[in-house]
């Protein structure tokens, strides 16, 4: 049983997710402490964004422990709740609801008032230049304007811990640089930061430490500056794991 | 033509893919099979042969009925368009003109067992003819008469697709139909009279009328109707798939300044009013809205019994019972992944559902409601709302249980479905019951009653609290798999 504290951090002891014969995650051990900026890399199909469910109780564990924030997590955990922002690999939003009534109807779940929520919500649209476009259906939003609608969700009611499942896919330069300061502000403010990415030059100069996750499990876990005392990049480590397919056995394609 | 031929084998399999992944679509189509199926063994065969007896003779009484039953079917029968994977929208991506789109999506509907059926019944039904006068005309008459049928079932479908054709097309003449068939009904038997002038005229009389027609001659004039109204049909058809397929989604649409201006108390509130936008865009509740539009122009014209009202009361939740027991049927899995992601526990998401579904269905009674205090006073009307929260507490009760075990995608703009039409009918007899209950002790001279209605009152309470727990802790437990259903 792991010691529930009153940290800001994340704890995963042995966690191992199973659906029927496939094992999505085997023995997961991560430790990140409170107000780091953590990379969890991986190819697709790898076991991320079910990491991502099992840390933040959207998926039960097969066998294992996490422990986010103090809290042991599990589905019915909602006090958990109250203190992660996640912004889930497919933003989870209502098709019949506008941006701006997304955040409106967030806010008072997580105890903010009508009037903290508008605030607040305005203040987020415009960091993440959805202003323009708060009276969009969601179902009428680009893959982009939903992406930023659910970081806006997760961020509204300041949380403790932030998990993010690739935050960057399909942003604008513009709004990946403005969600990049954020994020750095945030994490130098005590927010541990937890991101799944494949933009791998991106997450280089975000994160502090990273795992790298392949098949389910974890190969892999350093720090971006050991990796840089070694001369490397991330992007030699990830393939050092991952492997690179060669495009030699494509010699058809554009030879018209 | 190949290109077409390989979409439609594609979609054949995917659909039948579709259904064998899903074991409640299985059992759906099995209890549909079986209670269509019954029907054509069992009540057919003999309908048609008094059907060919009599058309021997000149006459169509029965022929007339088989064909306005195989005229609904056909309306129907489109529906199943909702359960095909390679939709016409996406198929517009692909180098396909409209018209093939068109025959793709009109086949597609054929990949249901649902659609073959009633073909293959349809075919049988046609046998008759060969004892009518009028063999081959009356048996082509049919045929155009369950293909215009089909071709206005799916223009219907093509309308309610697009949201400019629905508020200004259907929503008015939905509104005049039930207008006129109000009057109709207040004018008593002579409304009748009416409505059978009216039948005269139909397009299944028509087939009747040619089949029977003594000369080629006097065939003529109903074969050339029924060739104008399915021409007329076809036109429809081609013009609302095409509006469909190309409709513009409005990035703000109309219906926003309606819906600003409905505000909900409490935390819950932005969720309400999301679940009760989200469940009137089904057809259920339009519905029964209309439905005690009618008894409201109909009461302008007298006083309606209160029991009338009472009744209309009952009938609206049974209109509704597919709606209230299959809460989650509109949701995607990511929906129900934000609800998870929200702090909100099961028994929160359900009574939100609740709340939604509570609003709606105070509008469609409202106007009843409101026509008993007019018409019977305050203290009808305090009855009439007795009735209605008995019969939304326990319709509520046993909604919640079976929206949580047995969740069945719905579609937006199309009638709700609960997958089982067994579950469907033990659902509305198990929810009205209680409200029954309260309608007879209303009427009932027993000094009893006003304690019997409190008890059942108090029970229906009671039981709504208890499943409102048990199918919130069954929610959270089976959240997974009512998305990997609704998927």
């Amino acid at each position: 049983m792991l010691k529930e504290h009153s940290s800001s951090g994340i704890e995963a002891r042995d966690v191992t997710k199973t659906f029927g014969s496939v094992t999505a995650v085997r023995n997961l051990n991560l430790q990140v402490a409170p107000g780091t900026l953590f990379g969890f890399l991986g190819p697709n199909g790898s076991g991320k964004s079910t990491t991502v469910k099992l840390l933040t109780g959207l998926l039960a564990p097969t066998k294992g422990e996490v422990l986010v924030a103090g809290h042991t997590v599990s589905p019915d955990n909602i006090d958990l709740r109250r203190v992660i922002g996640l912004l889930p690999e497919d933003a989870a939003l209502f098709h019949s609801l506008t941006i701006w009534e997304h955040l409106e109807l967030s806010g008072p779940l997580y105890g903010l008032s009508r009037q903290d929520t508008r605030a607040r919500a305005i203040q987020l649209l415009r960091h993440l230049d959805l202003e323009r476009d708060s009276g969009t259906y969601i179902d009428q939003a680009s893959y982009g304007m939903r992406k930023k609608c659910a970081l806006a969700m997760a961020l509204l009611h300041n949380p403790r811990i932030l998990f993010l499942d690739e935050p960057f896919e399909g942003i604008d330069p513009g709004s990946s640089r403005n969600i990049k300061d954020l994020l750095l502000t945030l994490a130098a403010r005590g927010v541990t930061v937890f991101v799944t990415s494949h933009i791998l030059e991106v997450v280089e100069r975000l994160i502090e430490q990273f795992a790298i996750i392949i098949r389910g499990e974890v190969v892999c876990c350093q720090t971006v500056a050991d990796v840089q005392r070694a001369g490397m990049t991330l992007e030699d480590v990830y393939f050092q794991h991952a492997g690179k397919p060669s495009v030699g056995n494509l010699a058809w394609l554009g030879s018209h | 033509m190949a290109g077409i031929a390989l979409i439609l084998e594609y979609q054949w399999r995917a659909f039948w893919r579709r259904v064998a992944r899903t074991r409640q679509r299985v059992q759906f189509y099995l209890t549909l099979f079986a209670l269509l199926g019954w029907a054509f063994v069992a009540m057919l065969p003999a309908r048609l042969a008094r059907a060919a007896d009599e058309l021997s003779a000149g006459q169509t009484t029965s022929m007339e009925a088989v064909l306005w039953a195989f005229y609904v079917l056909w309306l129907f029968a489109p529906v199943e368009d909702a359960n095909v994977s390679l939709t016409s929208r996406r198929l517009r991506t692909y180098p396909v003109d409209v018209g093939r789109l068109l025959i793709v999506r009109t086949l597609s509907v054929f990949c249901s067992p649902v659609a073959l059926l009633i073909a293959a019944g349809s075919l049988i039904s046609l046998w008759p003819f060969l004892f009518a006068r009028q063999t081959a005309l009356g048996g082509a008459a049919a045929l155009l008469l369950f293909a215009s049928a089909f071709g206005f079932g799916m223009s219907a479908s093509h309308v309610l697709s697009v949201g400019e054709l629905r508020r200004s097309l259907l929503a008015p003449l939905a509104v005049i139909g039930v207008a006129l068939g109000a009057v109709l009904f207040t004018r008593g038997p002579q409304g009748i009279e009416q409505l059978r002038l009216v039948a005269a005229v139909s397009p299944p009389h028509l087939v009747s009328a040619v089949s029977v027609a003594a000369t080629l001659s006097a065939a003529v004039i109903p074969l050339l109707t029924l060739v104008a109204v399915s021409a007329a049909v076809g036109g429809l058809l081609f013009w609302s798939f095409r509006r469909s397929v190309f409709a513009q989604s409005d990035k703000h649409a109309l219906g926003r300044a309606a819906d600003s201006v409905l505000w909900f108390p409490g935390r819950f509130g932005g969720l309400v009013r999301k679940e009760q936008h989200e469940f009137r865009k089904l057809l259920d509740l339009w519905l029964g809205l209309l439905l005690v539009l009618a008894v409201g122009i109909a009461s302008l014209f007298g006083p309606l019994p209160p029991i009338v009202r009472q009744a209309i009361i009952v009938i609206v939740f049974v209109m509704n019972t597919h709606v209230i027991m299959n809460c989650f049927g509109l949701n995607t899995g990511a929906e129900l992944t934000r609800y998870s992601i929200l702090p909100l526990r099961g028994r929160d998401v359900l009574l939100i559902k609740n709340l939604g579904l509570t609003v709606n269905v105070a509008a469609q009674l409202a106007l009843l409601i409101l026509i008993a205090v007019w018409r019977s006073g305050p203290i009808e009307a305090v009855a009439e709302v007795l009735v209605a929260a008995v019969l939304l507490l326990s319709h509520l009760a046993w909604g919640n249980l079976v929206s949580v075990t047995s969740p069945f995608k719905m579609q937006f703009y199309r009638f709700a479905s609960s997958g089982q039409p067994l579950t469907a009918m033990a659902g509305s007899t198990i929810g009205s019951a209680p409200g029954v209950i309260v309608l007879f002790m209303l009427h009932s001279e027993s000094s009893w009653s006003a304690a019997m209605i409190a008890a059942v009152l108090l029970l229906s309470l009671a039981v709504y609290l208890v499943s409102l727990h048990h199918s919130g802790r069954s929610f959270e437990r089976r959240r997974h798999v009512i998305g990997e259903r609704l998927s």
